[in-house]
């Protein structure tokens, strides 16, 4: 150590306003950690856990059956005007209320009496779900000119396309066509769109949830104190619910996009995969989501204890 | 005996007087011993002119090996991404990469780094969840701060859209190929005049951008750190407050923010690129791209920001 260093003065030296001094040393010091090495980070292993869930369900021959047979029905009745729908949705609701209640078999029972039961809840969801989204469709309509603008743009250039007639790329063709038309309307529709996506449907889900477990009669979708109700559970339990609600809607784009794009490859099976994939996985993650409700004591007064008793016989 | 490089801003006669000096500081922030330094050679570092955009570069460089640097690290990238990923289709991921962003605004401040590191925890949906809802709050809120300057960019978008995208087209046209038109066909098909009003419009969306959005962006590290709520964002004192700490930290809020508009500017060229000339790889490549080169920069560099303050013991 140079001696220089021990002929020092003393000086009082302030920091005024604004100067700090900040260190940064050559070497590993204070590093920042983006992630630090946790035997909780169960990541992989729990998406492993999760999925083979999913699929256990289905390795018992009974179950596998009880599938087969709905899968069936639903097929045959797809011809039919996609008459399948009220089926498989009250199907998917008897899902929810399966896994929220942990039931030995939780594929649903195909017995006449209960498809008439799951055919009778479908059309309520389906009926609700329509005028919930009836806001949604009616901001869209009012706007409906520039959308019929975009609309004709894109048959044009479909056409174009088919008849090798014009050489815009895909990408061109979205700037020069199809961006212009845009304006304060589609500003106005996207909003309204988020607000759904974010407030709307997940509300809706919750009002779902509480129907599969007969906490609540069909009407409750437009009953003030249910909705209210169900804003209460969302604001408690809000990340729990956009987790599972995340999730869902993640599924729901990927099977959609999967059975339009590749779909038509596989058509005979696409009923089952869209069965299983669509149906099967949203229910059973509702189904969890109601299972966790349970746990949590949220839905505390039992309306419909009448229901819940036939119900629980079946 | 460590060897440590000292930044401090100081004019560079006032920094000159440290030369050869032994400084005593005595009570560190952070707490421990008195630490005793003894300067060797000063020299200036000039943080104006061009070279201030060549430091945000060189400070982008090493936010980058941050998430890379071990393998614990990385393989949270990897999880992040995939569930960023899983998201893009039905567009949940804009909400959830913006609580995640948030997330590590407050692990920087809170130093809570100590037992799962700044990036947050994306084991559970209860975790994805919270993520989403921060970001969809957070986002529902820019969007009334920034209502002023959507309406004017939606007005002026919708009179010079053809204008605008036109250009657009013959620039990347004429790079890749693609289009026959020439410069002078382009001059001569534009019949568009700048006017008062189009100028005054562009004027006061970069004026508003630069008053609002760092402003906002301190309410968000308030909140961040858990000093204001969410109604308090609409508090007028909490606002006069944030103008006030912008004032004071004006140089770094303000390297910040142009930090910010580089890396979402960029982010979104590369994403219009990537969409034009290579579709079908758009929704697995743009994620990646977005996560590490525009979210997490810029998520760095408001919790670097907010560090700072919080060190001052402003916040």
């Amino acid at each position: 150590m140079p001696s220089v260093y021990d002929e020092r003065e003393e000086v009082s030296w302030n920091l005024s306003e604004g100067e700090q001094i900040r260190f940064k040393a050559k070497g590993a010091v204070g590093r920042e950690h983006f992630a630090i090495e946790n035997r909780e980070d169960d990541f992989w292993k729990h998406i492993r856990t999760q999925l083979s869930l999913i699929i256990r369900p289905f390795t018992n021959v009974v179950a596998l059956g009880y599938f087969g047979i709905i899968a069936f029905i639903s097929i045959v009745l797809s011809f039919l005007w996609k008459l399948n729908e009220p089926l498989v949705r009250g199907w998917r609701l008897q899902v929810v209320k399966n896994v929220a209640l942990k039931k030995p078999q939780l594929i649903p029972s195909p017995r006449p009496d209960l498809l008439l039961k799951y055919y009778w809840k479908g059309l309520v969801l389906i009926f609700s779900r329509t005028v919930y989204f009836l806001p949604l469709v009616i901001v869209v309509f009012l706007s409906g000119a520039k959308m019929l603008g975009i609309a004709k743009e894109v048959a044009f250039f479909l056409w174009d396309k088919a008849m090798n007639s014009d050489d815009l790329g895909i990408g061109a063709f979205f700037i020069k066509k199809v961006l212009p038309q845009f304006g304060v309307e589609v500003i106005i529709q996207l909003v309204v769109l988020a607000l759904y996506v974010i407030l709307v449907w997940p509300i809706y889900r919750i009002i779902m949830v509480s129907y599969a477990l007969g906490k609540s009669r069909g009407w409750s979708f437009f009953s003030m104190t249910q909705i209210k109700k169900a804003i209460a559970i969302f604001k408690n339990h809000s990340a729990l619910i956009y987790g599972v609600y995340g999730f869902v809607l993640s599924v729901d784009v990927f099977v959609t996009w999967f059975s339009w794009t590749v779909g038509w490859v596989f058509f005979f099976i696409m009923p089952l995969f869209v069965l299983f994939a669509r149906h099967w996985v949203k229910g059973y993650a509702y189904g969890i989501l109601g299972r966790k409700l349970i746990a949590l004591s949220v839905f505390e007064q039992n309306e419909s204890t009448y229901q819940n008793i036939l119900d629980e016989n079946v | 005996m460590k060897t440590y490089e000292l930044f401090v801003d100081l004019n560079y006669e006032r920094a000159k007087e440290l030369e050869g000096k032994r400084i005593i500081v005595t009570n560190p922030s952070g707490g421990g011993e008195a630490l005793v330094l003894d300067i060797e050679d000063v020299e200036e570092v000039p943080l104006q002119g061009f070279k201030v955009p060549l430091n945000e570069i060189s400070k982008l460089k090493s936010a980058l090996t941050v998430p890379l640097s071990d393998s614990a690290s990385r393989s949270r990238v990897w999880q992040t991404l995939l569930v960023y990923v899983f998201l893009s289709p039905s567009r949940i991921s804009t909400f959830f990469i913006r609580g995640w962003r948030l997330d590590i605004i407050r692990n920087m401040i809170l130093s809570t780094q100590t037992t799962t590191g700044i990036a947050p925890v994306v084991n559970r949906l209860s975790n994805i969840g919270e993520d989403i809802k921060q970001g969809a709050v957070l986002i529902g809120l820019k969007l009334i701060y920034d209502l002023p300057k959507i309406l004017i960019l939606t007005a002026v978008g919708y009179h010079y859209i053809e204008f605008i995208l036109d250009w657009l087209t013959f620039i990347f046209g004429n790079a890749f190929g693609t289009s026959s038109t020439t410069f002078d066909s382009m001059m001569n098909d534009t019949q568009f005049k700048v006017s008062l009003a189009f100028f005054f419009q562009a004027l006061f969306v970069v004026i508003y951008s630069f008053f609002v959005t760092p402003m906002f962006k301190i309410n968000e590290i308030k909140y961040a750190k858990g000093n204001i709520e969410l109604k308090d964002f609409f508090k007028v004192e909490e606002i006069i407050d944030s103008y006030k700490k912008y004032k004071k930290y004006k140089m770094s809020t303000l390297q910040v923010y142009i930090w910010d508009l580089l890396v979402t500017g960029g982010s979104w060229v590369f994403g219009f690129f990537l969409m034009i000339f290579f579709p079908w790889l758009y929704f697995i490549v743009n994620p990646f791209y977005k996560l590490l080169f525009k979210h997490w920069p810029k998520a760095y560099g408001y919790g670097l920001l907010g560090r700072k303050m919080e060190a001052n013991g402003d916040i």
